[in-house]
């Protein structure tokens, strides 16, 4: 559904030309003088009733009508209307938020890229502080340049955090604050640019994907170097200075472990804290209440038992790679359902009941395990096995992001979604160049001057036919 | 300056009838069928022609010869003494005396406008007929008076007939119709027929009435113009009707209801003619300006006795 809009709704006082022209049309159609012999006959016929309603006397005829649809498209035309594309009821864009950790590193502050996103003028504004701040400011403008009212922006998020959705002018508050804890960067998922490349998509990021969109939107904030610390092994933290590595010593963080763990736990958290280059303590549950804000790795704890009884079975590490022989209780999963948890592999008991005994979130690991062992001699299964749970499980250090996160790579774009899928510069890769849309303007709709002209001129046609006739 | 001026439409200019190229010869058609069939068997016998005028009637005196008189009134003695060619003039008997009267008021160029309504004034097709009627009375023998305007004309033969036909052809449509005082005119008292050609619109058929008792036919020909006869065809809504003898205007707002009402109004008043002219045994002809004159003719050729 299009709307119609003027580039120059000032003609359009003319239209208040229309009750003068039909004024006087009724004025001419009064002085419309006929000779005739019977006018003895007419003055008889106006003595006899009227067979006709009176209200009928004073209408105009139809070629003043025409006349005057005739004038109103003439005065539209010159006020050159556009069709639109109408506001979409509800949720109508689609807005792909990146909240990858680059996202919350600063944002560009130079005015090309400002004025590449239409920003440059809002000096008012307080500057973005991330470069999600300023794509979203500048995705929002877009919204508003396209005629997307805010009930119809649906913002979505894909990345490491989990997939969340909101609708409303702009994302919610908590999308703007980084993780305090930190992002793990193993278990971090690209944002599924392509698989929503439709016309009624924006994709915000601070980089150009590695496909350009043919039909989707973008709005990249740009991406300039940002020195940093790119990696934390043991003691040693690497910063990349922009140029090079530099090596510093740090404190070794920290892997607590639940005292109350099955012992096979707990000596496999000892190699792999080791391995990983983490100091290792083994604390009592209420130590882990503890807050370690710089150091914190990875906790590994006793969950608290559920409702029914400990079961023996055997547990299914995920895709069956490893079997245990254990026995667990079920997690009272209830009682911490938050954002994050997820379960990892499944305990069958002899009458294939299935419960979930451990579960992770970033920084966490709960085992309801009160004994465990390795069904086979093999003990690299169980090694490798409980190694990758623990892996997507920490946390990654504080400030540490990878290289290719502080990385220089791209510059800002500020792009509209394309109906036909043909866009400058879409064959030229993720560099190619932005499409010649002046961020400072709304789309231009199709014009509709010519077809607005004709109807007046056809119009005018056909009232000069009809007035010819005395209609 | 007057208004009423201003609003003046073109119609109403005076402007001369004029007849189309061929009429003469059309007419002369016309009128040798009509006599054609009005010729009985014995008079085919006779090779004569006893409703030519003055055959069988009274010696009145001599007149020139023109060209198309009757030979058969050449007055070869006359011409045998060298005293010039002149025809025998006789009274009729057996022909009567027709009069012709034209309405050329100034409500007979209605019809006239120019533009996208125009077409033919009332006069113009009134013209035609008079002209014909003319030759078709002369045809059948009897004298006929041609009274239009301010003049009338005695014709008496087919030769004659251009001078009507003069009169006719510059005859301008003016002012008030004056027919009523034609028929109180002496010289028009012998007058058995008399045919009306006009829109009848300023005759009341009362005056008809009192013809009858004089024992004579009256038979009428009337002309309107198609905005008279279907005004919703060319104006419709608010409409100011100007009449053009007297100027005096009246806005209506002509609608179907009005133009039906109108429509009866009319059709009434044309019923009061042909019944006041039935009174005389005369007859009522409907003629619309633009029609052509033949068929018109005709049609009073094969009706009248």
């Amino acid at each position: 559904m299009n709307s119609l809009a003027f580039q120059h709704p000032w003609a359009l006082w003319a239209l208040c030309l229309l009750p003068a022209v039909a004024w006087l049309a009724l004025r001419g159609r009064r002085g419309a003088v006929h000779a005739t012999g019977t006018l003895g006959l007419w003055r008889r016929t106006l003595e006899t009733p009227r067979t006709e309603p009176p209200r009928a006397r004073r209408t105009l005829p139809l070629s003043a009508w025409v006349a005057l649809a005739a004038l109103v498209f003439g005065i539209a035309a010159l006020a050159h209307p556009t069709a639109q594309a109408a506001p979409r009821v509800g949720p109508a864009w689609t807005l792909v938020v990146d909240r990858s950790p680059s996202m919350y590193l600063p944002a560009p502050t130079d005015e090309r890229s400002l004025a590449t996103l239409g920003l440059a003028s809002a000096g008012a504004e307080p500057r973005a502080a991330t470069r999600l701040e300023l794509a979203v400011r500048a995705a929002a403008r877009m919204c508003e340049s396209a005629g997307i009212p805010p009930e119809s922006r649906r913002w979505r998020s894909d990345g490491p955090l989990g997939k969340s959705e909101f609708v409303g002018p702009l994302p919610p508050e908590d999308w703007f604050t980084a993780p305090t804890r930190g992002l793990d960067p193993l278990g971090a998922s690209p944002t599924p640019f392509e698989s929503l490349d439709r016309s009624d998509c924006i994709w915000v990021s601070d980089c150009e994907p590695r496909t350009a969109p043919l039909f989707a939107g973008r709005v990249c904030s740009g991406a300039r170097t940002v020195p940093g610390p790119v990696a934390q092994d043991g003691a040693t933290l690497r910063v990349w200075n922009g140029v090079g590595l530099e090596d510093s010593t740090v404190e070794r963080r920290v892997l607590r472990v639940d005292r109350g763990l099955p012992e096979p736990l707990r000596r496999f958290a000892a190699v792999w804290a080791e391995a990983r280059g983490f100091a290792r303590e083994e604390v009592e549950p209420e130590g882990l209440d503890a807050f370690l804000p710089d150091r914190h790795a990875l906790d590994l704890v006793g969950a608290e038992r559920g409702s029914g009884p400990a079961q023996a079975g055997t547990f299914f590490a995920p895709e069956d790679r490893v079997r245990f022989s254990a026995t667990g209780f079920e997690i009272a999963l209830a009682r911490e359902p938050g954002p994050g948890w997820e379960p990892w592999g499944r305990l069958e008991d002899p009458e294939g009941r299935r419960l979930t005994v451990v579960r992770r979130r970033l920084g966490w690991v709960e085992f309801s395990f009160e004994s465990l062992a390795p069904r086979t001699q093999d003990a690299a299964p169980f090694a490798v096995a409980l190694g990758e749970l623990l892996d997507g499980a920490v946390v990654a250090a504080p400030e540490v992001l990878p290289w290719s996160e502080r990385a220089a790579v791209g510059e800002a774009c500020f792009e509209f979604p394309s109906e036909a899928g043909i866009r400058p510069g879409a064959s030229a890769g993720p560099r190619g160049g932005p499409r010649p849309v002046p961020p400072g303007g709304a789309p231009r709709g199709q014009s509709l001057v010519s077809w607005f002209a004709w109807a007046a001129a056809l119009l005018a046609l056909g009232g000069l036919l009809l007035a010819s006739r005395g209609r | 300056m007057d208004s009423r001026r201003a609003h003046r439409p073109s119609e109403l200019a005076p402007r001369a009838g004029h007849f189309p190229p061929g009429f003469e010869a059309r007419v002369a058609r016309l009128v040798h069928e009509a006599a054609a069939r009005r010729r009985t068997p014995r008079e085919d016998q006779a090779g004569a022609a006893p409703r030519l005028q003055g055959a069988g009637g009274e010696f009145a005196g001599r007149r020139r010869y023109r060209p198309g008189d009757d030979l058969r009134a050449f007055d070869w003695d006359l011409y045998a003494r060298g005293q010039g060619e002149h025809v025998r003039i006789t009274s009729p008997e057996s022909g009567e005396r027709w009069c012709v009267v034209v309405d050329s008021s100034a409500s007979m160029g209605v019809g006239a406008r120019t533009g996208a309504h125009g077409g033919r004034p009332k006069l113009e097709l009134a013209v035609q007929l008079a002209y014909g009627l003319c030759a078709l009375g002369l045809s059948w023998g009897h004298q006929v008076s041609l009274a239009a305007g301010e003049r009338w004309l005695s014709l008496s033969s087919a030769a004659d007939l251009p001078l009507a036909r003069a009169a006719l052809a510059e005859l301008p449509w003016a002012g008030r119709a004056e027919l009523a005082p034609w028929f109180g005119r002496p010289a028009l008292a012998r007058v058995r027929r008399w045919i009306l050609v006009g829109d009848l619109l300023d005759l009341e058929p009362r005056l008809i009435a009192g013809m009858a008792a004089a024992r004579r036919r009256i038979d009428a020909v009337a002309v309107l113009a198609g905005i008279e006869w279907a005004p919703l065809e060319h104006c419709g809504g608010a409409v100011k009707w100007l009449d053009p003898e007297s100027l005096e205007e009246l806005e209506v707002h002509v609608d179907p209801g009005r133009a039906r009402d109108y429509a009866t109004a009319l059709g009434q008043h044309l019923e009061h003619w042909r019944s006041a002219l039935a009174r005389t045994r005369g007859m009522l002809l409907l003629a619309r300006a633009d029609d052509d004159f033949e068929p018109h003719l005709a049609r009073y050729a094969r009706t009248c006795p």
